[in-house]
């Protein structure tokens, strides 16, 4: 890695070698046989968000994606690696220690409706994260509340309004402005657009970009919409069982996608336009989950390029000749003499 | 029993004038208004529209599914000719699963968590299948979990949760289509939960089953890209209504209401140029808001003026093969130029 003094080139996020293991049916029998089986959610995910970037990430569900968002904000506890925030490393603080930083990290939900508090009104909603992190007075807090909701596009009257007063749309939009009230750095969007309507989805994906300039705001974007992904991202990480296969710039990716898994997500999305009617190809077989992973290279059972090695051993994430990095046997890696 | 002559002599199902209400807060608010359908042996339909359109709605009141106080009154759902409002109770529920079968969109909660997938199979088979000898059920499951592309062989003991989402929306198709005498499936959001690369192979798995058996479908979605990819003809809706009707090439290179032009503006590129995305302006009139004049108008681009803020527009024939459009602008002088030729 090149060492740089200048701000811009240190990561706001740095992850590192990130595992995240959920042990799987604690039932007697398992325990007595020793045979604990173990979901791989993350298995060695490494990556660098620098400031004012947008990362997508994408996959199928299973792949780990929203465990990642969990886990870089520790809503979820590592099994092993790194997490570091401004240099800081989020995985060793204690928990008062973590409490101040999350202040600077914040996250956005995908179900507006479960990830608010029915009971209160949008005023407190948002000004909930202040009020934990002891920011101004009551007061204050209702005023910046006020100032939010104009800031996403929602005049004064929602402030006291309930939830089920409002659209699904506009509770997103208090999402939004609830996850800026603490004026973080970084957030994560887990899904944000993904129970709106194709009409509204376009309004919260114009607000989310808008504010991501004025604010100059760090994200990290998860998603399974590659529509929606390709207006915001500036990369994209492609997750297959908890590993990246793929990541590069959005262009890279998303016009000569070279792991075999991101061209069938990419040809597997149906086109809105009946000439072309037939052209998604499906990719063979099942999503295999994260407790029985294949050997090998985890595409292969549903790979047209399978190769034996695929079968016994993981491919390494490596700069291919493209210029992204992907981890497959089957795409030839870049010129050798290039510093690695 | 009423049997009406069909319009077309392969029609197998035909909605006229249906309207189903809601009880809400006290008060019985319209969900569906005169909504009508016709769909043709062989033929996909499309019904698309924003959530709140009653698209779901039309699917429960057609299959019956719908109980006071919700109500549903129509001027006839003809099932192959025989009007379903005069069947018996006991008979609708050998139909539903029999002639005509539905597909939710969500397969977890469509099955009972506590049956193994074997006995829930077994149960419909015995429902439907009453010439089947009871100790040929699992070689007829076998068959038609094979047919949607699963290997049932020592699965059928398993339960719900030992299946992926994607598999147990192959089998909830399988169910539905395990009588004989299937006509029509109605499939509500089918692939809405599932992967990108899932729900292409369920798409094409309903396609063929279309091709094989001559089914009817009637597909209910918010995705226009699904509907390019499946439906012969799509019927658009919103706030309750029709607004516009079409056969599938004609909505996409020719949308006349001015909500499907604002629905197909509103999908992203791909890949995207970073422009701004379109967005349509505010959000589908609640069930118990009584709008006056055209319900759209307040989200319009291409608004006349009071017309459509004070004058309800009829749903009115605009071309050939059935294409309708619910909008002051078809009337207008200045619409003619945009329609195509084959448009009067």
């Amino acid at each position: 890695m090149t060492v740089s003094g200048s701000e811009s080139d240190v990561p706001v996020l740095s992850v590192r070698d990130l595992r995240t293991h959920f042990p799987m049916g604690g039932g007697l029998l398992s325990r007595l046989t020793g045979k604990r089986r173990v979901a791989h959610a993350l298995d060695g995910v490494t990556l660098d968000i620098r400031p004012g970037e947008t990362l997508a990430v994408i996959g199928e569900s299973g792949s780990g994606k929203s465990t990642l968002g969990r886990t870089v904000l520790r809503l979820q506890e590592p099994t092993s690696g790194t997490v570091s925030f401004r240099g800081d490393e989020l995985t060793r603080l204690r928990r008062e220690e973590l409490r101040r930083k999350r202040r600077h990290m914040q996250m956005i939900f995908q179900n507006p409706y479960s990830s608010v508090n029915r009971r209160n009104r949008l005023r407190d909603i948002i000004a909930e994260p202040m009020h934990v992190h002891g920011i101004g007075s009551a007061e204050s807090r209702g005023e910046r509340a006020i100032e939010l909701l104009e800031l996403v596009g929602l005049n004064s009257d929602f402030a006291r309004r309930y939830p089920h007063e409002v659209s699904g749309g506009q509770l997103q939009r208090v999402g939004i402005a609830r996850a800026l009230a603490t004026e973080p750095e970084f957030l994560v969007a887990d899904e944000p657009t993904a129970s709106l309507d194709v009409s509204v989805r376009a309004n919260t994906m114009n607000l989310l970009h808008d504010l991501k300039q004025q604010l100059g705001l760090t994200l990290m974007f998860i998603s399974h919409d590659l529509a929606v992904v390709s207006y915001v991202a500036d990369r994209i990480a492609v997750l297959y069982l908890g590993r990246i296969v793929e990541i590069g710039t959005k262009e890279e990716v998303e016009r000569a996608p070279q792991h075999p898994y991101t061209q069938a997500l990419l040809s597997a999305a149906p086109s809105p336009d009946p000439r072309r009617r037939g052209k998604a190809s499906a990719p063979l077989g099942e999503a295999p989950n994260a407790i029985d992973r294949p050997s090998g290279c985890h595409y292969h059972p549903r790979c047209p390029l399978a190769v034996p090695v695929c079968r016994e051993k993981y491919p390494v994430l490596e700069r291919k000749v493209n210029g992204q990095q992907v981890a497959c046997h089957a795409v030839p890696s870049a010129d050798a003499a290039s510093p690695a | 029993m009423t049997v009406e002559p069909a319009a077309y002599s392969d029609e197998v199902l035909s909605v006229r004038g249906l309207g189903t209400r809601y009880a809400f807060q006290g008060a019985s608010v319209p969900a569906v208004r005169d909504f009508s359908l016709s769909v043709r042996e062989g033929e996909i339909v499309g019904l698309v529209g924003e959530s709140g359109s009653g698209k779901s709605t039309v699917l429960k009141s057609i299959l019956g599914m719908l109980k006071p106080p919700a109500e549903v009154t129509s001027d006839g759902i003809f099932l192959d000719g025989r009007d379903l409002r005069e069947v018996s109770a006991k008979e609708m529920r050998r139909i539903r699963g029999g002639r005509l079968a539905m597909v939710f969109q969500d397969p977890i909660n469509s099955f009972n968590p506590a049956w193994t997938i074997g006995n829930q199979f077994r149960r419909v088979l015995s429902l439907h299948c009453p010439h089947l000898h009871r100790r040929d059920y699992d070689a007829e499951i076998l068959r038609l979990l094979n047919r949607v592309g699963i290997d049932g062989r020592g699965k059928l003991n398993s339960y719900p949760f030992e299946f992926s989402q994607g598999q147990l929306q192959r089998i909830m198709i399988a169910v539905a289509c395990a009588s004989p005498d299937l006509r029509v499936l109605l499939a509500d959001e089918p692939t809405t939960s599932l992967d990108v690369t899932i729900e292409a192979q369920v798409l094409e798995l309903l396609r063929d089953l279309r091709e094989e058996r001559g089914l009817a479908m009637v597909l209910v979605t918010h995705d226009l890209s699904v509907v390019a990819e499946m439906c012969d003809k799509v019927v658009v809706m919103y706030a309750g209504r029709v607004v516009e009707v079409a056969e599938v090439h004609d909505l996409f290179e020719r949308p006349q209401h001015p909500y499907t032009r604002q629905l197909l503006k509103a999908i992203p590129d791909f890949p995207h140029d970073g422009r701004r995305l379109y967005a349509m302006r505010g959000a589908v009139p609640r069930l118990d808001e009584e709008v006056p004049g055209c319900t759209f108008a307040p989200r319009c681009d291409a608004h006349l003026g009071d017309v459509c803020d004070e004058v309800p527009p009829v749903l009115r024939e605009i071309g050939p093969d059935g294409r309708r459009s619910a909008c002051h602008k078809a009337n207008h002088a200045t619409s003619l130029e945009e329609t195509d030729d084959g448009v009067r």
